[in-house]
């Protein structure tokens, strides 16, 4: 993930979850944001998706349950 | 058109990346702009989509703050548009519906997973017209559609193929404005039931908003058609009614093909008027001659006259109580083109193809102009409702637009040519071929020409040519020993670009200086009676117009600001700026 993309990712998890624009979500995951269920799930997918000009596969965003995963699928589409 | 909006053929157009265009509404800058928006005037609307719509939303919020308006959507309780529909529930104010092809074809629906057995495409289509149909009738709504796939339904590729185009034609036929088919997104489609995929939802919210706040387009009443080169192939004062193209052949296919969707227009409605650079009398044979498809029937007015084709509209629009906005005018000419879309901005202007492989795009923008989802019985008989008001039109003498600045842009050249010796074959064919810039109509034999030269006289030609291509030889100018101008013709193919004045002009500069010219009137060469009207042309004596060289230059010396000038065949060549 370039040095451009990791501020926006931030700021997309900020946004999504309404946490103060000083958190650190570098840690986040599902299993730990009580507020993470299906729909925040299909937010933070159709956020991702419009941020960074990218279509994210059903199967795809099964695995995007944390900042690490979000961020090691913008890399490897070259983000 | 807006960015992610395309033209009905365009649907397939790769997606542009997100990142980056300054213009993009992107999550994050969504959210920024309804973190600054101060507020500002409503704009209430209904939000109408099948599928859930809860991701749009706060685009379409953004998408108003930016236009300094605070959104207060409305949107369906269940998300399925064809319920809604259903209920026969009336608009009640502005409304914008985002169209899918399962809109108009349920079995379309990807949720739905396939039908049991094939389905009959004619039946679904016919289906699909019936919602259509319901559409239209919510007065003032804006559609957008986006081309999305569809399951293959009908068992063979060509009827999933017909199926699309033929759902796709309704939304155009609606006024759709029509989205890149890649908007959609399956994958968003079957996990969250937004049809909209992320990266595309700030630019379609951006598109509805636009919509909401475009008034919408006049409907299209009158079509104003040339005729030379557009209804027909030719110029029919040049070839005569004979010598025009307009049969099922390659010289005049593409003209009877053109034709035929007038026609069809015609019986749907839709006012048909011509307007030509003419002598009337010489534009009824073709027109009266029951071989082409159209005939002068099927016009409400026929304007032939050397008047500027923008006065000749305003004066149809005029007398038929129609908007200017309702008109498209169409021509093969680039200067007639750019005179009446300088003059009227509001007429839409298209350009008769000069190529075959144009054709199906100019007649699918030029049907397009006119869609109506419906005829009634006052449409088809509005041609003869008009007709009677007709009777009577006189061509407006108005001025037109002023085309300095465009013929300018033209970058032309005009190489002036001493025939005097040397081949003058083509100087004499122009002259006995041209009708209408002809200042005698006399025909003259290659011997007759030799022996005004022989005498002391002087021939010369002069070439056009301009950033789109060469024009060719296109002037023709003899004068006697005795100064006297025997012969001055030009094409009519350069009309209205002011080239026989610069022409005129440059000759003078280089004491090239007519002390008259032998004029006669014919019946078609009202556009030479036009060109000697001003101060320059004296009172006529046994058929020769005095001429006065130096007010001619004083008075024309601006137009050879519009070319660049060069002189061949005297002794070396000269230029001049």
């Amino acid at each position: 993930m370039t040095n451009l993309t990791s501020p926006k990712l931030e700021d997309v998890f900020r946004s999504v979850f309404n946490l103060s624009s000083n958190a650190d979500v570098t840690m986040l995951a599902q299993e730990d944001v009580p507020e993470w269920d299906s729909l925040a799930h299909v937010s933070l997918i159709l956020a991702l998706e419009s941020e960074f000009g990218v279509q994210i596969d059903s199967v795809d965003s099964l695995d995007i349950t944390s900042f690490d995963a979000a961020a090691r699928y913008l890399t490897e589409h070259g983000l | 058109m807006s960015a992610g909006a395309v033209g009905p053929l365009g649907a397939l157009a790769p997606v542009a990346p997100l990142s980056g265009a300054p213009d993009t509404l992107g999550f994050l800058e969504a959210r920024r702009v309804l973190s600054r928006f101060e507020g500002g005037p409503e704009l209430p609307f209904l939000f109408a989509m099948s599928g859930t719509h809860e991701p749009l939303a706060i685009y379409l919020d953004a998408a108003c703050a930016r236009r300094g308006r605070k959104a207060r959507p409305a949107f369906l309780p269940f998300g399925t548009l064809g319920q809604f529909l259903a209920t026969g529930a009336s608009a009640s104010g502005a409304e914008v519906i985002l169209l899918f092809p399962w809109d108009f074809a349920p079995e379309a629906d990807w949720r739905s997973g396939l039908p049991g057995a094939r389905v009959d495409v004619a039946a679904l289509m016919r289906q699909a017209e019936a919602v259509a149909g319901e559409l239209a009738r919510r007065a003032g709504a804006r559609f957008l559609y986006v081309p999305a796939p569809i399951p293959p339904l009908a068992g063979y590729t060509f009827g999933d193929e017909a199926l699309s185009r033929g759902l796709f034609g309704l939304a155009v036929r609606l006024g759709a404005t029509v989205v890149r088919s890649d908007a959609f997104s399956l994958s968003s489609f079957l996990t969250s039931g937004c049809p909209i995929g992320g990266a595309w939802l700030g630019r379609v919210a951006d598109l509805a908003v636009s919509a909401l706040l475009t008034p919408p387009a006049a409907p299209r009443k009158l079509l104003v058609t040339d005729l030379d080169d557009t209804l027909w192939g030719g110029v029919v004062a040049e070839s005569g009614p004979d010598g025009v193209a307009f049969g099922q052949d390659a010289a005049g296919y593409r003209h009877h093909i053109y034709q035929s969707l007038l026609k069809r227009l015609r019986s749907e409605g839709v006012l048909l008027a011509a307007v030509s650079r003419n002598d009337r009398a010489v534009v009824r044979p073709p027109l009266d001659g029951g071989s082409m498809p159209l005939s002068a029937d099927d016009f409400v007015a026929i304007c032939a006259s050397y008047e500027a084709k923008s006065s000749q509209i305003r004066e149809l629009a005029t007398r038929m109580s129609i908007g200017l906005d309702a008109i498209v005018f169409v021509d093969d000419s680039l200067i007639e083109r750019e005179e009446v879309r300088l003059a009227i901005p509001e007429v839409e202007v298209l350009a008769f193809p000069e190529r075959d492989d144009e054709l199906p795009a100019f007649l699918e923008s030029l049907a397009g102009s006119f869609s109506q989802p419906s005829l009634t019985t006052e449409d088809r008989e509005r041609t003869q409702l008009y007709r009677r008001r007709f009777d009577t039109l006189t061509p407006s003498s108005a001025k037109g637009a002023d085309l300095t600045r465009f013929l300018t842009g033209l970058a032309m050249s005009l190489s002036i040519h001493n025939r005097t010796a040397g081949d003058r074959t083509r100087a004499v064919q122009l002259i006995n071929k041209t009708n209408q810039f002809n200042a005698n109509g006399r025909r003259w034999s290659d011997a007759e020409v030799g022996a005004v030269l022989a005498a002391g006289g002087r021939l010369l030609t002069a070439s056009l040519s301009d950033r789109s291509g060469s024009h060719g030889e296109v002037i023709a100018f003899l004068m006697g020993p005795d100064q006297c101008v025997e012969a001055f013709v030009m094409s009519c193919r350069v009309f209205q670009r002011r080239a026989e004045h610069a022409f005129l002009a440059s000759l003078v500069l280089h004491d090239v200086r007519p002390r008259g010219f032998r004029v006669a009137t014919t019946e078609r060469n009202e556009p030479f009676r036009q060109f000697t009207s001003g101060p320059a042309f004296g009172p006529g004596h046994e058929g020769v117009l005095s001429f006065d060289a130096a007010t001619w230059v004083e008075a024309h010396r601006r137009h050879l600001d519009l070319f660049r000038v060069s002189w061949t065949g005297i002794g070396s060549t000269v230029a001049t700026a």
